[in-house]
């Protein structure tokens, strides 16, 4: 549905992203992990063409149901953007503008993308935050961003992003800036649309235990380049690169303890070459 | 000597938002024992900071005591109370804080080793070659070079920026560090880095701690002891393992559930979720 085909992207002039291919299928949720800095917002933001003005895809291809995506015009990702493709960002509040309601604002995307009347989007905005188990979408479609909290303000956002049925979507950093209480029940809000509505994911985050419980297929990035590879089990239970190994040994465990250690300073190769360990499964590693 | 460093008795505070008065801390009481590392959990709005606040007296609690033990052990002295000036100063030289934004922790027009300095020139009248020494010490133990003493705050990494706190507050030696969120900025490699020191640093000093964070499995990782927080109030309190394993209160074991472990059972969680019925709503 969605593929990258060694897509390198630079910030004026400097790579940021290296040679990135990967897939993203039907209804499936990719995740990609990472340090700040390694590239991967960059990565997904490059998809729908919110790079700015500095950042440029310099080769490579993008491809999403048949079509390339890096040569669109900026007025027709607008078209694919939130009908298609749609995102979500680290800072829930983000996704909205902070002076309209979030009612006037399904509105809005209904009627640009979907042409329908008002009544009809603002009854249709309703329907889709009571799919999300709001408990009551009314109020909440006539509140302003701010004065919902960051967990429903983050819940509102993903039904936005939904309202037109997207095939894709891109989520960065989705309950990163969330409580760990509210961040399950987002999570598992993701996960209950990739069910309802068949819609892919792709998910960039720093949160293993995020990924363990939504991933199917996980890329670790490190300084611009994807490290390993794998599903999920690959990656967690057999993660085989000494990045995906230092992160894994970073996540507190319950009961566990932290020896000193020092982050992984690796570099990055840039004649490497993709060693499969399985099918699913492989790492970078010097040719 | 009495092990017992501070009492924090039916502490209360009230901020007043939007015309309303919102109980941010009711009634919390606790002990902090010499040399135990104490956890804070619970989700924002709980009144965790606003207790590390009530403590390093940047807040002023409405009611309640907060008995320090005195230096040398032969009494406890209420900081809440009527004290003179220099006995607020020595008690106040006797604990430090590090904070959730590494870089708002020191000042950017001066260099980490004249921060780390003026800690100490504040509190005692160490002479300026014994306090450059002691900057280096200090540093040395965060695993932080000379060279860092001459950089400003802007020219590092948040991980680096943040040992440097860490080790700032070491410099008057404090009886009591509070840790209010410490590696919440933080990538997950680097907060691993800075654990490791800091764990390393508390249980070789013995030095009493009160570390404060949302993370429940990050917490467990240093505390001997954790106290759960919930609407300003202290629901549960025990030794670490307890909490984690034999949890009676609902919030405390509704908070373990929602901490993602990047385990197999988090893999197969979900289906457990949708066989079950599922999690939601219960917070």
């Amino acid at each position: 549905m969605l593929e990258l085909k060694n897509v390198n992207i630079a910030y004026n002039g400097t790579p940021i992203v290296r040679d990135v291919s990967l897939t993203v299928g039907d209804a499936q949720i990719v995740g990609i992990v990472g340090e700040s800095g390694s590239g991967k917002s960059t990565l997904i933001r490059s998809i729908i063409g919110l790079l700015g003005r500095e950042g440029r895809i310099t080769s490579g291809k993008i491809i999403f149901d048949g079509e390339a995506l890096e040569r669109k015009s900026e007025k027709e990702l607008c078209q694919i953007r939130g009908s298609q493709i749609a995102m979500i960002f680290q800072q829930p509040e983000s996704s909205f503008d902070p002076i309209e309601t979030i009612g006037s604002q399904f509105c809005e995307t209904l009627r640009f993308h979907q042409k329908m009347r008002k009544k009809e989007a603002w009854k249709k905005g309703t329907e889709l935050l009571a799919a999300l188990h709001f408990e009551e979408p009314e109020r909440v479609m006539s509140s302003y961003p701010f004065e919902l909290s960051g967990g429903m303000c983050q819940r509102a956002a993903i039904a936005l992003g939904m309202a037109c049925r997207p095939k894709l979507l891109l989520a960065d950093e989705p309950t990163s800036a969330l409580d760990v209480t509210v961040q399950a029940h987002t999570a598992r809000t993701l996960l209950e649309l990739r069910e309802s509505s068949g819609t892919s994911i792709l998910m960039v985050t720093h949160n293993m235990g995020v990924i363990a419980y939504m991933a199917d297929l996980v890329g670790v990035m490190y300084r611009g380049r994807i490290v390993e590879w794998g599903t999920r089990e690959d990656i967690l239970l057999r993660g085989t690169h000494e990045y995906t190994k230092s992160l894994i040994r970073a996540i507190p465990r319950l009961g566990g303890s932290f020896q000193q250690q020092e982050p992984y300073r690796g570099i990055s190769m840039e004649n490497g070459e993709r060693r499969m360990l399985s099918e699913t499964h492989w790492i970078w590693t010097e040719k | 000597m009495d092990t017992v460093l501070l009492k924090a008795e039916n502490l209360r505070k009230t901020f007043r938002k939007d015309g309303r008065n919102i109980e941010a801390v009711k009634n919390v009481s606790f002990e902090l024992h010499r040399g135990e590392c104490l956890g804070l959990i619970g989700e924002s709005g709980s009144g965790k900071s606003t207790v590390a606040n009530l403590i390093a007296g940047l807040e002023k609690a409405e009611g309640g005591s907060l008995q320090m033990q005195a230096w040398d052990g032969s009494g406890y002295k209420d900081l809440l109370g009527k004290m003179t000036p220099a006995e607020r100063r020595a008690y106040r030289s006797r604990l430090q804080m590090v904070f959730q934004n590494p870089r708002l922790s020191f000042n950017p027009a001066m260099t980490i080793g004249q921060g780390m300095e003026e800690a100490v020139r504040y509190y005692t009248k160490m002479p300026k070659a014994e306090r450059q020494a002691q900057v280096l010490q200090r540093l040395e133990q965060v695993g932080l070079g000379p060279e860092y003493a001459k950089k400003y705050s802007s020219q590092m990494s948040g991980g680096e920026c943040q040992r440097a706190a860490i080790a700032r507050a070491l410099m008057i030696q404090p009886e009591l560090l509070i840790c209010d969120e410490i590696t919440s900025a933080l990538d997950v490699s680097i907060q691993a880095q800075v654990m490791g020191i800091l764990t390393r640093i508390q249980r070789e000093m013995k030095m009493t701690c009160l570390f404060i964070s949302h993370d429940l499995a990050l917490v467990s990782t240093i505390c001997d002891r954790v106290a759960v927080m919930y609407h300003g109030e202290i629901v549960e309190m025990g030794e670490t393992e307890k909490i984690i394993h034999h949890s009676t209160n609902d919030y405390t074991r509704a908070l373990l559930e929602s901490v993602f472990l990047a385990d197999e059972e988090t893999m197969n969680r979900y289906e457990a979720e949708k066989r079950s019925g599922g999690n939601r709503g219960r917070l």
